[in-house]
């Protein structure tokens, strides 16, 4: 397939190709067309010829929006690419011209129009989101042979918004020709931008209009505990600032207070507390000691609130609004937001003063300090005022608000004081009005996040097995274990351990579970039997110590690098003490391993002692990022681990 | 309208108005001990059980045009938190000539307060929009959910267009159901009597329940859950199914399928009529055959080739050219157009037999992958699939050659081993569809490896699937772009083998069936083989490494269904490293099981010691399996999975540890 693709772009490097003659698409589109494909892509599976985004401002503050892209299909995979698609609100977005074109070699180019816009609901599981989305794919259209096919296609979008700010992504992973962003103002209207993922990007300026614009971008590989594509691609963010006199409705931040003072206009006059709210939370801390208790009181009982997201008014800033806390009080559901808002109206009936945090979950790296805005977030959560008494791993000490606890009231496997680690290292914005500022949120330590486990087992001369399994986790680790017990009745939990065990040993069977969710964390406790664990070899009976496997694994397969790895805080500790069958030797071990290096450290030991094999292995992880030129130590240090624990021991009959 | 027209009216349509109100908002009473219920009664273990599941179902006329309208309505008593995330919110889908109307939901905490669903909290959303395809959704979060409490909501949903004719009433949902009941109003149709047929449960007939409408009610129905190689859901799930049927009384099955056989023939038969270009054809086709095998061979090839077949997946028509073909009127205009529909194709081959001097018939069979099946059953509604039966000597023969992969002469694995009704304008009989032996659906698998001294295996695999096997497989990748069905075939391997790299992959084009269908692959597995300090141990079936039990359950609840039976067959050679010597080499037992279950694995040893052959046959022969036999077949699982990952042991040589370098000499 490699060989296909890059005679086909030699091809195209030298000559082009030409397409049918048509005034079916448009001249920029025949134009993209023309362009080679650089040597750097021929292994893609197909290359943004253009990307461009015109945004037009008028003197209200009403945007007109053009984009256009033009992709070549460079290899059958590449089919899939041949879409494109517009993601946009009903509340404020108006799409008044979406349509697309297929130029082919030898035939005329194929025109799509409404009838071929697939438009639907951007997600799935809010039981309503104004977000939507139009696509057109001519995929379907394209033979598998069709390679060298060009598609492309241009919208047109009206809107009317409050806000004044919006970013552009140069890429998604595919490699990519062409990719600006042309804004045009009216008079007296000035633009600052921020640029992420890439060295700062000039805008050029000609009269009213600037253009960011970044040329043969190289395709981003999807690399296994990567950064994700949003702390990866360039991106470059826009604020706009009317004239002075301007009458624009629009919503501007110069800066985080701004910000701040923004979603905490939107969020504290929804967190008042009524009658029914203070009367519940009362109730909740009427046995409370201390204010940790209080707090982990009242946080408990939000994190049990049904999430049900409803998003309206998205273009008038309702996504950053929350519902009263009184009407989620009441209705016993709603979304991060809302549910932030019920927390802090809970909190303050108690007398606990607390504020809106506004966090981007799912990309710790996402949020950038040089660009002040709401937009840079997607979720909320809760900080809480709290004294000298409450100890967390997720307080910080802010600079004007004091010592500040993070609790996430969606989340409801973390415990209040713990942070899901998704969050951890985030800059977040706490919005306290004129005192609100970008913060950054606490990491944890390996050790708040272990597991640690111990096997008692007897092997038999068979081969047969006998074992007990005792777990306790913590943090991370007790949110996992946690979350898959709660989900499952008594008997699919059973089933849910009998696979774990099964797939490690053929034909192993549960007896017995003893299972709890504690506050401290999580215990599990299994007997199993099998009867096939050790393998008989003549004289030999061979058996890996590690009889269960771990949790979690890495595996760092391509032995090249683009982008750091990313690693998240974790400890893992096993003590194996495995009594051997009588009448036979321990021949072989596994030989002692010790690794340290700056990302985290292995030890794996065995011994014979007193008719038993004992087995000590623990794997310590520090939230960290490797750099690529590191790379091979990093993928050395998993691939040594999984052969160590592969390494049997073998017994050899007296 | 005059004024006192137009005033009754105006009065009709309020009275209408308030009776709907007044039917709207009209709840069932609350039974005090259904607030204090603590546990469940249906499983003791559900995080949730429906107290009852009522559904209404009325056919009517509206200005001459059907309409079925279902008014549906569920009370649920919440036990647990974990019931939450599945029942907090409800969406009801709906497409084009459906309505849905007067949704409303409660909930009734413990101490008997309700909280009522707002108006406003019910969200109409267009899910997806694709030219005339339009699915909508009604949703809505019920309010103030917490374990105690009942929440109860209902709707009513208007199908335009329809009638309950043919419509599967389901009696288990995917949580317990203390009560189920389904109220039934069929039209009063001259000629028709409204039936109902239930399955996997004790039947409870209709009754009579007033103002038109029928009753059955079922009590303590279990939640239905899915399980792995469970037979089609029809054949394990409760339901009834409702239907209009011409004639009265009992139903005599051999009366039933003759009229039906019979009417068959006549819809078809002017269809599949022999015009003078299919005689041309089918003359110019046969010309020179000398059997009748031969004959049937050269027009079924024909009808598979040279006809496009635009219902396959894999046609690799454009939606450009899909648009432009309709279905054929004739056996005729499918030869003239040269593309028809799987149905066509199968008419055309059909009347190219006759042409050919073969005696031909249409005949319907049913469909293993929905239901099992019986003439018992007198019901042409579970006859889902069509085939042509031609006369060879004395037999009748089944073919269908508009299923684009099937070879001539074999049928899809969802139509065999079952009774297939051949049409006839006298005498339609039932006769036995063949059921390939698992000879025929084979899983080949060969590979060339070299084993280093660290270890790493290294080589080319090859995978290739036969019969009913490939079939499936087909159908898996058809529908992928290359990309995705290279990863399908890299998954096949990688998810066995953690850390394997893939240096080329090759997968065939599912939809060229001149050819077998498979991928092969070059791959390097670091840390294949396990090393201490004085052996490496090496598990020769390397396509069975890492494989995960398919029976992990220590219980299941239904029979278990493969669809086919098939066979195995794996060829593996593994040169060993320098270094390293054989140590003992003993095969895996092999394993039999009357005609079900057969495996034979052996090791043999080539190249003076250093090389080893890994060979496994594998046959299971069977294709259904009665759930009390489940530990006995899981058993026999376990015991192949675990001599499967038999080892072998390599000793190290004494002199290869001065000889670091081994490898290197190679």
């Amino acid at each position: 397939m490699r060989k296909a693709s890059f005679l086909l772009a030699v091809v195209l490097l030298k000559a082009g190709l030409t397409f049918a003659a048509t005034d079916k698409a448009p001249a920029w589109l025949q134009q993209a067309a023309e362009a080679a494909t650089p040597l750097h892509a021929v292994d893609a599976d197909a290359l943004v010829l253009l990307h461009e985004r015109k945004v037009q401002v008028d003197r209200r503050g009403r945007l007109i929006i053009e984009e256009r892209k033009a992709v070549r299909v460079l290899t059958p995979y590449g089919r899939s690419h041949a879409q494109i698609s517009k993601i946009y609100n009903t509340d404020s977005e108006k799409v008044v011209r979406f349509r697309a074109w297929l130029l082919r070699p030898s035939a005329p180019a194929k025109e799509y129009g409404k009838k071929n816009v697939m438009d639907m609901a951007l997600t799935d599981n809010d039981i309503y989101n104004e977000a939507r989305i139009k696509i057109i794919a001519a995929s379907s259209d394209i033979s598998r042979g069709q390679q060298g096919v060009v598609f492309g296609g241009e919208s047109r979008t009206e809107v009317r918004t409050v806000f004044s700010q919006f970013s552009w992504l140069f890429q998604d992973r595919l490699p990519t020709l062409t990719s600006r962003l042309a804004v045009t103002l009216p008079e007296g209207w000035q633009a600052q931008s921020a640029t992420f993922n890439h060295p700062a990007i000039r805008p050029t300026v000609q009269a009213n209009r600037r253009i960011w614009e970044l040329r043969d971008l190289k395709e981003i590989a999807d690399e296994p505990a990567s950064p994700p594509l949003s702390s990866l691609a360039p991106r470059v963010a826009v604020s706009l600032f009317p004239g002075p006199g301007s009458d624009a409705p629009l919503r501007s931040f110069g800066n985080w207070r701004d910000v701040s003072q923004f979603l905490s206009g939107l969020a504290d006059p929804q967190a008042v507390p009524d009658d029914s709210i203070a009367s519940k939370a009362q109730e909740l801390t009427s046995q409370a000691q201390t204010q940790m208790e209080k707090i982990r009181a009242l946080g408990s009982y939000v994190q049990d609130v049904n999430y049900v997201s409803v998003q309206t008014g998205l273009g008038r800033g309702g996504g950053y609004r929350p519902n009263a806390a009184s009407e989620v009080f009441a209705k016993s559901y709603g979304d991060c937001k809302d549910k932030t808002a019920l927390t802090r109206a809970m909190l303050q009936s108690v007398g606990i003063d607390s504020y809106s945090v506004a966090i981007f979950s799912g990309d710790p790296g996402y949020v950038q300090e040089s660009w002040p805005s709401p937009h840079q977030f997607n979720h909320a959560i809760v900080a809480v005022q709290v004294d000298e008494s409450v100890q967390s791993p997720a307080i910080i000490e802010h600079s004007k608000l004091g010592r500040l606890l993070f609790f996430d009231p969606t989340d409801d496997e973390t415990p209040v004081g713990r942070l899901p680690r998704s969050h951890e290292d985030s800059l977040v914005l706490v919005a306290a009005g004129d005192e609100g500022e970008l913060v950054r949120v606490p990491t944890t330590t390996p050790e708040a996040n272990r597991l640690e486990r111990r096997i008692e087992a007897v092997l038999a001369t068979d081969g047969s097995v006998k074992a007990t399994i005792e777990e306790e986790s913590q943090g991370a680790a007790a949110v996992a274990e946690s979350r898959a017990f709660k989900i499952r009745s008594a008997a699919e939990y059973r089933e849910f351990i009998q696979e774990w065990v099964a797939q490690g040993i053929t034909g192993a069977s549960v007896e017995q579970i003893q299972a709890a969710p504690e506050a401290s964390g999580f215990r599990l406790k299994v007997d199993f039997a099998a009867e096939t664990y050790g393998k008989s070899m003549q004289r030999l009976l061979i058996f890996k110590p590690a009889l269960v496997a771990r949790r979690r694994s890495l595996a760092l397969i391509e032995d090249h690098r683009e982008h750091p790895v990313r690693l998240q805080s974790t400890a893992f500790a096993e003590t194996a003490r495995i009594q051997l069958p009588d009448g036979f030797a321990v021949d072989e071990m596994p030989d002692p391993i010790e690794m340290q290096e700056e990302f985290g450290s292995y030890v794996l030991r065995c011994r014979h002692e007193e008719g038993h094999l004992l087995m000590e292995r623990s794997l310590t992880l520090k939230r960290s990022t490797v750099a690529p030129e590191n790379y091979s130590q990093v993928r050395g240090f998993f691939l040594r681990i999984r052969d160590a624990e592969q390494t049997p021991v073998v017994l050899i009959r007296e | 309208m005059n004024t006192a027209n137009r005033l009754t009216h105006f009065c009709l349509v309020a009275l209408l108005a308030v009776l709907s109100n007044l039917s709207a908002s009209d709840w069932k009473p609350l039974e005090p001990e259904h607030l204090g219920q603590e546990k469940p009664l249906v499983d003791s273990e559900a995080a949730a059980e429906a107290i009852f599941w009522e559904v209404r179902v009325a056919d009517r006329l509206q200005g001459g045009d059907a309409q079925v309208v279902l008014s549906h309505y569920i009370r649920i008593k919440i036990f647990d938190k974990r019931a939450e995330e599945d029942l907090g919110t409800v969406d009801i889908p709906y497409r084009r000539n459906t309505r849905i109307r007067d949704i409303k939901a409660r909930t009734i905490k413990p101490d008997g307060t309700i909280v009522e669903l707002e108006k406003d909290a019910i969200h109409e959303r267009t899910v997806f929009r694709f030219g005339k395809i339009r699915v909508k959704s009604k949703s809505f979060a019920l309010p103030a959910l917490e374990p105690g409490v009942i929440v109860e909501y209902r709707w009513r949903e208007f199908r335009d267009d329809a009638l309950s004719n043919y419509l599967r009433l389901h009696l288990q949902l995917d949580l317990p159901v203390q009560k189920v009941t389904y109220y039934v109003k069929p039209l009063e149709l001259e000629g028709f009597t409204f039936r109902a047929i239930t399955f996997n449960a004790e039947n409870h007939p209709f009754t009579k329940a007033g103002r038109g409408y029928y009753k059955t009610e079922y009590t303590n129905m279990p939640a239905f859950r899915e399980e792995a190689f469970m037979p089609p859901e029809a054949m394990v799930r409760a339901w009834t199914l409702v239907y209009y049927d011409k004639g009265r009384g009992e139903i005599d099955p051999d009366k039933y399928w003759r009229k039906y056989g019979r009417n068959r023939h006549k819809s078809v038969a002017s269809r599949m009529k022999p015009k003078k270009n299919i005689q041309l054809k089918a003359k110019e086709l046969v010309q020179g055959a000398s059997s009748p095998e031969e004959k049937l061979t050269r027009l079924y090839e024909f009808c598979r080739s040279e006809i496009t077949n635009v219902g396959d997946d894999a046609s690799g028509l454009t939606n450009e050219q899909l648009e432009k073909i309709k279905s054929n009127k004739s056996a005729s205009d499918t030869l003239k157009k040269g593309a028809g529909l799987p149905f066509d194709i199968n008419l055309l081959f059909g009347a190219l037999a006759k042409s050919a001097g073969f005696e031909v018939r249409y005949a319907e069979v049913g469909d293993n992958s929905d239901y099992f099946f019986t003439p018992s059953l007198p019901n042409a509604y579970f006859l889902a699939s069509w085939l042509i039966a031609v006369k060879v000597g004395e037999q009748w023969r089944f073919f269908d050659p508009g299923t684009s992969h099937l070879p001539m002469g074999t049928l899809r694995w969802q139509e065999e081993g079952q009774q297939a009704l051949i049409a006839d304008p006298k005498q339609p009989v039932f006769v036995a569809t063949p059921v390939s032996p698992p000879e025929r659906s084979k899983l080949v698998r060969k590979a060339e490896f070299k084993l280093d001294q660290d270890g790493t295996l290294e080589g080319t695999v090859r995978v290739e699937y036969k019969g009913h096997y490939s079939a499936r497989q087909r159908e898996n990748y058809d529908e992928e772009t290359a990309e995705q069905r290279e990863d399908l075939a890299r998954g096949e391997i990688s998810q066995r083998l953690s850390g394997i790299e893939f240096s080329e992959i090759e997968v065939g084009d599912p939809a060229d069936f001149s050819k077998p269908f498979g991928y092969t692959a070059t791959i390097r597995v670091p840390g294949y083989a396990q090393r201490t300090g004085k052996r490496m141990f090496l598990q020769p079936a390397f396509f069975h490494h890492g494989a995960e039990s398919i029976f992990p359950n220590s219980s299941r609840k239904y029979d278990i269904f493969f669809g086919f039976s098939w066979t195995e067959e794996d060829h593996v050679t593994i040169d060993l490293p320098e270094g390293y010597s054989l140590d003992n080499v003993v095969s895996p037992l092999p394993f039999k099981a009357g005609d079900v279950f057969s495996y034979l694995p052996q090791i043999l040893i080539a190249k003076g010691g250093r090389q080893i052959i890994y060979k496994r046959n594998y046959k299971i022969g069977a294709v259904y399996f009665k759930s009390q036999a489940y530990p006995e077949l899981k058993k026999i699982m376990d015991t192949i999975r675990d001599r499967d990952a038999h080892v072998v042991a390599l000793k190290k040589n004494e002199s290869a540890e001065s000889a670091p370098g081994a490898s290197e000499r190679d």
